[in-house]
């Protein structure tokens, strides 16, 4: 609990309170009118009803707390949690309401059971393509058993992310990257000491203690060189995703948009899990960066940033992004570009990408699945349609390919094709 | 969504209290002045509209169940003649109403026991208003009984709905 001041809308009069309100006001009138005292009768209890019930139930807004988890794997997510209030209050007048993240779908109305004062809930969801999203939280309420008033709760549940990308990101992180720093040591280990592995040499500090100089590296410098031991970080690694319009479409577009930032996330996840750095750029209009950093900080950063991608509704052009990445990331970081490479706006990227000495791997996710899932034509024509769209796809991909490697993203739950790239040090990113 | 249709399960309709509505409503009907047809006939339509709104699993004409009862008792409550009966028939009638929203078949069930003080309170306020009136000599004067209290109660009922946080109790800034 934060300690938040009472919500606003802690009580409520629901629709169904201003209903008898109403129609006791005109009974009222009626029964003055006629003059008849049976209608004044009937208002009576009606009216007194809504009063009645707000003093029902907890007279504050209570605090309450909600437990929950993601369960499965793959293509099915299952949420389960109980909520319950403090004080205790019967959980048959609570009301939990749950709502679907974009990228999910239901599969099963949500299975909710009371104990005496909880609530268990479960929920089946379906991800039909890879997705990171946050899980909204559920809007629970205490409600009196006629339903004419409403007292929202005072509760801090804790983040819930879904979590889907294809299963070889989880391995992606064992390639070897570039290291773009001089001096590996430069940067703060998250594991020095006896026990890790070489790593490299840095500058001593003042205060290093004897065990971690290299005696004979500082005889040869003339300086004091201490050294660095962490084996996990491998190198540096930057993610670009491309969140401008294309000519695909809104729809289209935020789909493939979805699938970047799923990939993006499983990436940066098995990278920093491996103790590299990981940056990440958003090129919409203008470009938004995390700079490059490792650690359980950067996970957070990123997966920030990536939950607040959005697609853009201007384009910016394709050098603004080339210039301001070098505003935040050095040269020669392998950079890896999330791009559905739809027209030329996009395409043109790459080139730039490269001018400005970042070595680009495209990870393209293709919109030929999206289309093939909107038939409108007969079959004959969407066979056609289908074929001039894959020769049109792999006629721009080869165009990229001049300028680097691309790996074309077609089955969305597999991503073999861009472990195998970055596996081979010849094909990874050309260098400038 | 593979959803559950679009109507809930007719029992959990019913409820225990649905039956005790349409007989009050029956019960007003045959003692309201309207001709005996015309009435059994809007008590059955009122009550009938009500549940097949209430089965429904669509929100909007889940939330309208309430209007065509309120609608029907309304209409047979002001063609109820000046006795002490049938407007004690009326009252208890309206008392059933509250009694059968508490019975909600998208609740947990028991709701009418559960909110027993929902229906209870007004109950008993209508009984005191009929009681008062029924001691009083003069029909004319418990209309006037009544509709005096009845217009204080709207007095407070219109400070109470202008003010909701009214029900809301602050926390002791101390333990």
């Amino acid at each position: 609990m934060n300690g938040d001041p009472k919500p606003r809308d802690t009580f409520r009069w629901r629709a169904r309170a201003y209903l008898l309100f109403g129609a006791g006001a005109v009974l009222l009138v009626v029964g003055i009118a006629l003059p008849n005292p049976a209608p004044l009768l009937l208002a009576v209890p009606i009216l007194l009803a809504p009063v009645a019930a707000a003093f029902l139930g907890p007279r504050t807004a209570p605090d309450a707390r909600l437990e929950w988890k993601v369960e499965g794997a793959g293509t099915e997510v299952r949420i389960t949690g109980t909520a319950s209030v403090e004080p205790p209050t019967d959980a048959n007048d609570l009301m939990v309401e749950f709502s679907v993240p974009p990228g999910l779908e239901e599969t099963a109305p949500p299975e909710i059971e009371r104990d005496p004062q909880l609530v268990r809930f479960s929920l089946r969801w379906q991800a039909r393509d890879p997705v990171v999203t946050a899980v909204p939280v559920p809007r629970l309420a205490w409600r009196d058993p006629a339903g004419l008033v409403e007292r929202s709760v005072r509760w801090d549940p804790p983040d819930l992310m879904v979590e889907r990308y294809p299963p070889q990101l989880v391995d992606i992180g064992s390639v070897r990257l570039e290291r773009t720093i001089p001096l590996p040591g430069e940067t703060a280990s998250r594991r020095i000491g006896a026990s890790g592995e070489f790593f490299g040499i840095r500058e001593a500090t003042p205060t290093e203690p004897p065990s971690r100089i290299n005696w004979k590296a500082s005889a040869r410098a003339g300086r004091l060189l201490a050294n660095e031991y962490e084996v996990e970080r491998t190198g540096d690694v930057l993610l670009l995703i491309d969140a401008r319009p294309s000519s695909l479409g809104p729809a289209t577009d935020a789909r493939l948009l979805s699938l970047a930032v799923a990939g993006a996330y499983g990436i940066a996840e098995s990278f920093l899990r491996e103790k590299a750095r990981v940056g990440l750029g958003v090129f919409g209009e203008f470009l938004q960066a995390v700079p490059l950093a490792s650690g359980k900080t950067q996970r957070i950063r990123l997966r920030r940033a990536l939950l607040a991608v959005r697609l853009t509704s201007e384009p910016g052009p394709s050098e603004r992004c080339a210039i301001a990445l070098r505003r935040y990331f050095p040269r020669g970081v392998t950079t890896i570009l999330l791009s559905s490479l739809a027209d030329d706006t996009t395409s043109h990227l790459v080139p730039y990408l490269r001018r400005r000495g970042f070595p680009v791997v495209v990870l393209s996710p293709s919109y030929l699945p999206t289309l093939a899932a909107t038939r409108t034509l007969s079959d004959e024509e969407e066979e056609l349609v289908a074929r001039f769209a894959h020769l049109l796809r792999r006629h721009r991909l080869a165009q990229v390919w001049r300028d680097a490697p691309v790996v074309d993203w077609e089955e969305y739950w597999s991503l073999d094709g861009l472990v195998d790239l970055l596996s081979r040090p010849g094909r990874r990113g050309r260098r400038v | 969504m593979t959803g559950p249709g679009r109507w809930r399960p007719f029992r959990r309709v019913l409820g225990p209290t649905s039956p005790v509505l349409v007989l009050a409503l029956l019960v007003l009907a045959y003692g309201s002045d309207l001709p005996l047809l015309p009435a059994l006939a809007l008590a059955i339509l009122g009550s009938a509209a009500g549940l097949a709104l209430r089965a429904s699993r669509s929100s909007t004409l889940y939330g309208l169940a309430a209007a065509p009862v309120l609608l029907a008792l309304g209409i047979l409550a002001a063609t109820t003649p000046i006795a002490p009966l049938p407007e004690l028939l009326a009252g208890a009638a309206g008392v059933v109403f509250i009694a059968w929203l508490t019975d909600d078949p998208s609740r947990p069930p028991a709701g009418a026991s559960r909110g027993a003080l929902v229906w209870a309170i007004p109950g008993l306020g209508m009984g005191v208003a009929w009681a008062s009136a029924f001691l009083l000599p003069s029909s004319a004067a418990s209309v006037g009984v009544a509709g005096g209290l009845l217009a204080a109660s709207l007095l407070v009922l219109a400070y109470v709905v202008a003010r909701p946080e009214m029900f809301d109790r602050d926390m002791a800034s101390t333990i």
